[in-house]
């Protein structure tokens, strides 16, 4: 009888629920666009009943007239609505980005924006996909601050990034990790395209999660993901094409001008042989060069399954006349629900790239005497079309165009990236995960060296071919068990806590032979050598495993507290210094969520953070701590006998460089959010800084240069961040502007009282590191002016009349004797430069109006200085091309008013052969990294189903520098210990690009 | 009320004092802070009005200055010399200085084109730091003679004159002055010489004059003859007459020159070293260039005299000893020569040759001799560098036309030499060198690298760099240029023989 009455009261409760119900419908829009929004949520609160938006961004749902509604969206901030009997309810969804409750992924978990007690700065795909470029990092450059990223120009060429400064002689890479598997210290790999969103992990509270490789810092990238709702698809091209700017260098006339009074003003007869009149910068370089992407994907899902694809190919050609490189990548992300409990997925990123090498002869360009003709007159001619080319008349230059087209290089390279994984959630917030991931690559290198006779100093006496394949097989396991509960709803805690394994395997073998019998194509390969064939092959493993946890807690989202342990226990080490420890202690205050401050009106948010962590640093030789044993080719008597030798001294009392960092911020929010500041100050000090120490005598082993690793440095990075952003709408017309600011000074504190050199010029070097001063600053001669006439000469002595320099003439450079001992020597030399900068600038301005958008891009570095070496390169010396003007601006007795030194062929007085202040310039630079005007077509044109965006960009379209050089960016390149010395590298170019984007 | 009058007072007292203490910044400091001392001008004692110095001689101008206050700074002009020299005590020292001994010197180099007539007011300014200034004048006049005379031609440290019943010692030298010559003093105590010759006024002088040694005996006397110039500048060259039977001569050299300055002239290698094979045998083996050329051997390297190899003029068969009666052996023909001789039995023989095929290993390769080193051919030096030219250089210092220091590089200024077309064994190069610069070097095998490789040729460790060796001997001894002029070197990688001698 109960069971009876229950079922009719059921029954009636159901009858009358459904006769409550009525159907609501609406169309749902992002706010910054009005465009509809497809696949949002709506979803009835409280209940699992809901739908998704179409094409037009229109719902319609049955629901109870007292229901409230739930609208929600991946990116975008969720929107509840009562329903109160209304049958139409529109709703505009806000982009997540300015929103504090905003998901951000952090090392082996994530976090809402607004909790972090760390710096992270975080950065959406799509703003990374607006320039066009084959690695996303150059498309970070201004956009975060904290994070110099140098570009490299040349295709395929990786940019330099460097994180919150210099803290560590041994490389300044930071860490990628890319859906939770670290890939290394580059990431051409990846397609643009494919990005989500990328963290960057600043601060050691953030990084030491990562411990070992986490001192230069961590970037976290996740690929995009499916989401629940019909299926989408995109379509992008881009093609362009870059230019390169034709350096004013010297033409056959003035060259010769030069080339002779060099010799007549040192009183020698030039023997100058003059002839033709050779553009080689026209020869060699292309006008234009194409640069070309496109990518196709789709995406959707349901409740139970989810995914994600995007096919991308990349092409950049290089400015010279051959070279190139391309890149065909997929990624496939599929993620199923196979309960309330279990959920798994993988991402699959299997990839090709393929290039043709890139030749590196700008310099050979610039200085290649233009009196040269490219060929040899026809009757001179032989069968091999190699050696029809001309030997330089008047220097030791090698005819350009002959090593372009004898360079035959290039590499195939296949990779794959996959990252399966489980995720079991046996109780509302406790999660446990296992992801195993594999990051593969194959690359095969061929490499054909011709025979050719120009001249007995330009000649290759013997052809070579030669192949290297080498294979990196990478593997990863991460275990990370996560419990999130919130208790009495204001004591909010998140413990995660994690085992990894991980194992580095490399793969090298490498083969080539001597005369095969001809040049032509048909017979480049090893096996058609017929001489001396040398094999070499090694393999190489390094492996890594670790225990972390981290604590996160707050109290009513207004006091935080995290901290974080890692132990890493690596294989670079020996046994007892194989495990480190790095732990990391942050904490904020939401001051905004006090009460005192309820009532204020200027501060919509304002957190204060503090941060303290340890992380390492392992980048050394994989068998650093072993000593090992080589072969050796020796030769006995009349034969060559293979030996052995030892070739590497072990140090078993290695151990971990460690960095200590401390990290000062605030986060702050005004005017409605509009306005958001966001500033840091931190100091990072690193620690038993690992050092390869040379000429260690005390070795006592056999060996003219003895080496071992040491742990004898430390160097410290201190600087400041300041982001403004400003957001704001007026009417259709929306706007933003972006301002980031960092600075940072490097220093070395300890080196082992050694000296560190680099950076060759003529025999001296050009940056010097010592402890106490800033890391690789140039260091020589301070030029006190030109010798005027014969007085000054005679004059610039000690008191006692000794001549300071009794080498010099009129014309020539004057030395400053900065100790005043009377003398012009080493004790002369001085800091005459930093290359790094004092402020990084970047300034982002974005604009939509109706159907148009405009984006601006500008990048700058300020106060840092470049040694400019195409001062001594292309003035001359040893009959190399000029600069244009070189004449008329090089002193000389009717032409005083310069600070060019005489022209001279000896050179005696060494005004190029001095490192000196005249070669250090002044590098700041701001450029408009990127100008873009996008316009989005009406709904009537292609269907309201689709969405159509054409656009116009320009990259690297000028510069503002007083540098005097190609680009102050490529010239500020260079390793930690070797930066800011212009080697004439490939500029970056200025690229000009139209775009199409569809999305249906 | 307090106050204001509080106020007033301390206003009063900074009235009062402001004036007080502006006239003493004003009249005891000067810009810099300096205090007065006693803000008298400099002193500055020189010790003579007037320095005589020399063309291509240096010189120091000296002086003491003396100021209380505290010296700032001495100025030294001449417009002539083109000097305008500030001293800047202020830079140099720490503490400031009271006194200053002024020691300027003006480099030699300077003065190269000076003569006697030249003459150079020097105006020397001295500055305090509060500003006083004081100027004194030294003039320079180049008619002075500060350089020694020396011996052009010079006996040997050892003659050997052969025992008999008239024998004489034949002094023979040239001296020469850069302005005047005065006399030559011959003083032999052994011999109980003491004789001065005037020269009269003129620079160079040469003295032919037989002095009568003891008969019959032998023995050994010291002779010391000094040249003085007119400002008594002398130089002296001491020589030891050994009297004796004819002796086997640890050294010969062949001497393809006529007269006995060309003996002197060179920076090394003339006369060429022979080799000693036996007792009272010699035998040379020499390249004859010209046609014609007379060769003559002697066992002193800087004089025919008093011994001299060569066919007796009445007896051409026959050698003499005495170089009025012995000729020159005529060498009439372009090759390779073998005279044997014997210094006792005067007997010799004169024989032309072609020199023997050779294999001489080079980084563990072979090679045979002749080599072509003119470029055309490559070494393989087997370290990697790959093939390089075959050419050989001078790798040293003190080389001319530019040429680079210590490299082997051809592309840094590698003094390459040349391979004479009719004699692949013969390579030289003609260049002009300074007076007074010391040479050294290495012959070596040319490497882009700047390496030393094989093939080399370094020297037998004598003063004189006499002969060569293949991949081994001695570093060259530094030898100095005597002459600024044009000069050709020779090496001859079969006699492994090298020498350096003025281009006639």
């Amino acid at each position: 009888m109960k069971r009876y009455l229950l079922t009719m009261l059921i029954a009636v409760v159901a009858l009358a629920v459904k006769a409550q119900n009525i159907t609501v419908k609406g169309n749902v829009i992002e706010t910054a666009t009005n465009e509809p929004l497809i696949g949002a949520t709506v979803k009835v609160k409280g209940t699992g009943h809901g739908t998704v938006t179409d094409f037009n961004g229109d719902y319609t749902i049955s629901v109870d007239k007292n229901a409230t509604l739930v609208f929600s969206s991946i990116g975008y901030k969720s929107v509840e609505k009562a329903v109160k009997g209304q049958t139409i309810i529109n709703v505009s969804l806000d982009d997540e980005a300015n929103d504090l409750n905003e998901v951000v992924v952090i090392g082996y978990g994530v976090a809402k924006k607004g909790d972090l007690t760390s710096s992270i700065s975080a950065i959406k795909g799509e703003k990374l996909e607006k320039l066009s470029t084959g690695n996303v990092m150059n498309a970070l450059q201004g956009q975060v601050n904290g994070v110099q990223v140098t570009g490299a120009g040349g295709p395929g060429a990786t940019p330099r990034v460097i994180i919150r400064g210099v803290s560590t002689i041994n490389g300044s890479d930071p860490l990628y990790v890319v859906d939770g598997m670290p890939v290394g210290t580059n990431i051409n790999f990846l397609n643009q395209n494919d990005i989500e969103s990328m963290q960057v992990l600043k601060d050691a509270s953030a990084s030491a999660i990562y411990g070992t490789r986490a001192s230069n810092g961590v970037v976290l990238i996740t690929t995009k993901k499916g989401s629940a709702g019909a299926t989408k698809f995109t379509a992008s091209a881009t093609v362009g094409f870059q230019t390169l700017s034709k350096p004013d260098i010297a033409g056959a006339a003035e060259y010769e001008k030069v080339y002779n009074a060099r010799y007549t003003n040192d009183g020698q007869v030039s023997p100058f042989k003059g002839g033709s009149n050779t553009d080689w910068w026209d020869e060699v370089i292309k006008g234009t060069a194409l640069q070309q992407n496109y990518n196709f994907g789709f995406s959707g899902g349901n409740d139970k399954f989810i995914y994600s694809s995007n096919i991308g190919y990349y092409r950049q050609d290089s400015q010279y006349k051959t070279g190139y490189w391309q890149k065909l990548s997929a990624r496939f992300s599929m993620e199923y629900n196979f309960n309330k409990i279990v959920k798994a997925g993988i991402d699959l990123t299997p990839r090709y790239e393929n290039w043709d090498n890139t030749p590196g002869l700008m310099g050979a360009v610039m200085g290649m005497d233009p009196t040269t003709p490219i060929y040899r007159p026809e009757s001179e001619w032989d069968s091999n079309p190699y050696s029809h080319y001309a030997r330089s008349n008047n220097n030791q230059e090698w005819n350009p165009v002959a090593s372009m087209n004898r360079l035959d290089a290039g590499a195939d390279e296949y990779g794959l990236l996959a990252t399966p994984f489980v995720s079991i959630t046996p109780i509302a917030g406790l999660t446990f995960r296992s992801q195993f991931g594999v990051n593969a690559r194959f690359r095969l290198t061929d490499e054909f060296t011709p025979t050719f006779f120009i001249d007995n100093l330009e000649k290759a006496d013997r052809n070579q071919a030669k192949r290297t394949m080498e294979n990196w097989v990478d593997w990863n396991w991460t275990n990370t068990l996560t419990y999130i509960k919130t208790f009495n709803q204001k004591h909010n805690l998140n413990v995660m806590a994690g085992y990894t394994m991980e194992r580095f395997q490399d793969y090298y073998l490498q083969g080539y032979r001597y005369d095969i019998p001809s040049n032509v194509e048909t017979l480049r390969y090893v096996s058609a050598g017929t001489a001396d064939d040398y094999a070499n092959g090694y393999n190489s493993y390094t492996s890594l495993i670790s225990y972390l946890g981290r604590v996160m807690y707050n109290y009513a989202e207004k006091y935080y507290l995290t901290a974080s342990v890692r132990v890493d226990g690596s294989s670079k080490f020996a046994k007892g210094n194989k495990y480190a420890t790095f732990p990391a202690v942050s904490a904020a205050w939401r001051i905004t969520g006090e009460e005192f401050m309820k009532n204020q009106k200027v501060f919509d948010d304002l957190k204060l953070r503090l941060g303290w962590g340890k992380v390492g640093n392992q980048n050394i030789d994989n068998s650093a701590y072993l000593s090992s044993i080589g072969t050796m080719r020796y030769v006995l008597g009349n034969q060559i006998v293979v030996g052995s030798q030892v070739s590497g001294i072990g140090n078993q009392k290695l151990k971990w460089e460690t960095v200590e960092d401390y990290n000062v911020g605030i986060d702050a929010a005004f005017l409605q959010s509009r306005l958001r500041v966001t500033a840091d100050w931190f100091r990072k000090t690193s620690h038993d800084m690992l050092m390869k120490k040379d000429n260690l005598l005390l070795l006592g082993y056999p060996m003219w240069n003895g080496q071992m690793w040491e742990n004898v440095g430390e160097m410290r990075a201190t600087g400041w961040e300041l982001g403004i952003n400003w957001q704001d709408r007026a009417g259709d017309f929306n706007y933003g502007v972006g301002v980031n600011l960092s600075s940072v000074k490097n220093k070395a504190i300890t080196l082992n009282g050694d000296y560190i050199y680099t950076g060759g010029h003529n025999g001296d070097n050009i940056i010097r590191n010592e402890a106490g001063q800033p890391i690789s600053q140039f260091y020589g001669y301070t030029v006190d002016g030109i010798f005027q006439n014969e007085t000054e000469v005679r004059s610039y002595t000690s008191q006692y009349g000794e001549l300071m320099q009794p080498n010099a003439q009129p014309g020539d450079f004057r030395y400053k004797d900065i100790n005043h001992d009377g003398k012009i020597n080493e004790a002369d030399k001085s800091y005459i430069g930093n290359p790094f900068p004092d402020l990084m600038l970047g300034v982002n301005l974005n604009a939509s109006y109706k159907n148009f958008d405009f984006l601006a891009q500008f990048y700058g570095t300020f106060g840092n200085d470049i040694y400019n070496l195409n001062k001594d390169r292309y003035f001359g010396t040893d009959g190399v091309n000029v600069i244009a003007g070189t004449y008329d601006k090089a002193w000389r007795a009717d032409n005083t008013n310069t600070d060019v030194p005489r022209l001279s062929v000896n050179d005696a007085n060494g005004n190029h052969n001095k490192p000196s202040t005249f070669f250090v310039e002044d590098g700041s630079y701001m450029r408009l990294k990127l100008l873009q005007i996008g316009y989005t077509l009406p709904k009537n044109v292609l269907g309201p189903k689709v969405t159509a965006r054409v656009s116009l960009s320009a990259q690297n379209l000028f510069t503002i520098t007083g540098y005097s050089g190609m680009d102050p960016e490529t010239a500020a390149m260079g390793s930690v210990t070797e930066a800011g010395i212009d080697w004439t590298g490939y500029p970056n170019p200025r690229t000009f690009l139209l775009g199409v984007n569809l999305n249906f | 009320m307090y106050q204001v009058t509080n106020y007033l007072k301390k206003s009063w007292l900074m009235a009062l004092s402001f004036p007080v203490f502006m006239g003493g910044v004003m009249s005891c400091s000067d810009d810099d802070g300096y205090s007065a001392v006693d803000n008298q001008v400099p002193t500055i004692t020189l010790p003579s009005e007037r320095i005589q110095t020399e063309a291509g001689r240096q010189f120091t101008i000296e002086g003491t200055i003396k100021d209380a206050d505290g010296i700032k700074s001495v100025n030294l002009k001449s417009e002539g010399m083109m000097l305008d020299k500030t001293i800047n005590l202020l830079e140099l020292y720490d503490e400031l200085q009271t006194e200053y001994a002024l020691k300027y010197t003006y480099q030699r180099d300077y003065t190269k084109d000076w003569t006697d007539a030249s003459s150079f007011p020097v105006l020397i300014t001295v500055e305090d730091v509060v500003g006083n200034k004081q100027t004194a004048t030294v003039t320079v006049t180049a008619d002075g003679d500060f350089t020694l005379p020396n011996f052009t031609v010079a006996p040997s440290e050892e003659v050997t004159v052969l025992v008999g019943p008239n024998p004489k010692f034949k002094l023979n030298c040239s001296v020469s002055d850069n302005k005047v010559l005065k006399s030559i003093h011959v003083v032999s105590n052994d011999l109980k010489i003491d004789e001065t010759i005037e020269t009269g006024n003129v620079s160079t002088f040469d003295l032919t004059k037989a002095y009568q040694l003891p008969a019959n005996v032998t023995g050994s006397y010291d002779m010391t003859v000094t040249v003085f110039d007119t400002f008594d500048n002398e130089t002296s060259v001491a020589t030891n007459i050994v009297v004796s039977e004819m002796p086997d001569f640890e050294k010969m050299y062949l001497a393809d020159v006529e007269t006995a300055a060309e003996l002197s002239s060179d920076v090394f290698g003339v006369p060429m070293l022979i080799d000693h094979t036996g007792e009272f045998e010699y035998t040379a083996h020499y390249y004859n260039q010209k046609a014609g050329t007379k060769v003559r051997f002697i066992p002193q390297m800087t004089d025919f005299e008093p011994i001299c190899f060569g066919p007796d003029a009445e007896n051409a068969d026959l050698l003499a000893n005495n170089p009025d009666a012995a000729q020159g052996i005529v060498l009439d023909k372009v090759a390779y020569y073998e005279i044997k001789l014997n210094t006792k039995t005067g007997k010799y023989s004169v024989n032309t040759y072609t020199p023997a095929a050779q294999t001489v290993k080079l980084h563990g390769k072979d090679y045979t001799y002749p080599l072509t080193l003119n470029g055309t051919t490559t070494f393989d030096f087997g370290d990697g560098s790959g093939d390089q030219p075959a050419q050989i250089c001078l790798a040293g210092a003190g080389l001319p036309d530019g040429a680079g220091n210590w490299t082997t590089n051809q592309n840094a200024g590698a003094y390459i030499l040349n391979q004479d077309a009719k004699n692949p064994y013969l390579l030289y190069r003609e260049g002009t060198y300074e007076a007074g610069t010391q040479i050294e070097f290495t012959i070596s095998a040319t490497h882009w690298w700047g390496w030393w490789p094989e093939p080399f040729w370094r020297f037998d460790g004598s003063d004189a760099n006499e002969k060569n060796t293949l991949n081994g001997g001695d570093n060259m001894k530094k030898m100095t240029v005597p002459a600024t002029g044009k000069y050709r070197f020779e090496f001859d990688y079969h006699l492994l023989r090298s020498r350096l001698y003025p281009v006639k």
